[in-house]
């Protein structure tokens, strides 16, 4: 009994240590505690270029999406063995990402050469 | 038992000492207590998980502490290392790599508790999803080789830590100017004490 009461609490603690790690990090990086000088730029005071505000946005909306996708659906059980699995993200979602992060390090590459 | 060094021979200072001393005898109580009365091994295994629960909770409200307040320095968190060149110190910019990392990492841990929770069970993460973290964890490791090939890639500095080093410098300047006025003033008094001393000697 003791136990289950002890693993309850260690299950319901964990998530909200987890969710107060990522509001301490993002609270960090909105005070400027955590640099963030230069995100969009491969020089300091250059340019902001093209690739790094699409892998950006690329990223924050496909990880949103996914996100919204699994509360949304949560957990999906497989009959057969018994067992629970995340859902599974989208084809396009990878080939989105896969593309932002293809054309992110060509620039990078590019810019290196030149 | 003292060194000289406010440590003992096992190299513990005296609280560390006192805490050891305590927990030893603390483990020996109990284990006499549960011999005394008969405790069951599954009585024992439960309250073995409870102490190492509190353990692992205690680890982690530490780890959370310390970010909170500074003891866990974060600046560097989503930044390349410096360059060679750089001043120490000096922090790298920061990486849209390594911020894309952490973001997916984060979203992902939290996914993956939360229905954990939810099931009551661990859940199997598919392959479109690992597929996601290697596509970032990928990208990541190109761009660190391709960041330290480049030599033009200079540091970024964090806003604050550009302050502290701004508040630094006007300090070193502060001190190297009343170090001027102090080392003039120094010779002002040794001309008039010169002077004084050629006027007590007298012409003669």
């Amino acid at each position: 009994m003791a136990a289950d009461a002890t693993a309850s609490i260690i299950r319901y603690a964990i998530l909200p240590w987890l969710f107060l790690l990522f509001a301490v990090v993002l609270l960090k990086i909105l005070r400027g505690d955590i640099n963030t000088a230069g995100l969009l730029r491969s020089r300091p005071g250059g340019p902001v270029e093209l690739e790094r505000v699409t892998i950006l946005a690329a990223s924050l909306f496909g990880i949103g999406a996914y996100a919204l996708d699994a509360l949304h659906g949560g957990a999906l059980h497989d009959l057969k063995t018994n067992t629970y699995r995340m859902p599974d993200a989208p084809e396009s979602l990878l080939v989105l990402l896969g593309g932002a992060n293809g054309l992110y390090l060509a620039g990078k590459l590019m810019r290196l050469r030149s | 038992m003292d060194n000289g060094s406010g440590r003992n021979p096992f190299g513990l200072s005296g609280s560390a000492m006192l805490f050891t001393i305590v927990f030893v005898v603390a483990i020996v109580a109990v284990a006499t207590a549960s011999f005394k009365y008969g405790v069951k091994p599954a009585d024992i295994a439960v309250l073995g998980f409870v102490a190492f629960s509190i353990i692992i909770l205690a680890f982690a409200a530490a780890v959370l502490w310390q970010i909170g307040t500074g003891g866990i320095q974060l600046v560097g968190l989503i930044s390349e290392p410096a360059g060679p060149s750089d001043p120490p110190g000096n922090i790298g910019k920061a990486s849209l790599a390594r911020f894309q990392f952490l973001i997916f990492t984060f979203v992902v841990a939290g996914l993956f508790l939360m229905l954990c929770i939810e099931t009551g069970a661990f859940v199997e993460i598919p392959t479109n999803v690992l597929g996601l973290l290697g596509i970032s964890g990928g990208s990541f490791i190109v761009s660190k080789a391709v960041g330290q090939a480049d030599p033009k890639a200079t540091s970024g500095g964090s806003p604050s830590q550009g302050q502290a080093n701004n508040a630094q410098g006007a300090a070193n300047q502060q001190q190297a100017a009343a170090n001027q006025q102090q080392a003039a003033a120094n010779q002002q008094q040794a001309a008039a004490d010169q002077a004084q001393a050629n006027a007590n000697r007298g012409p003669g």
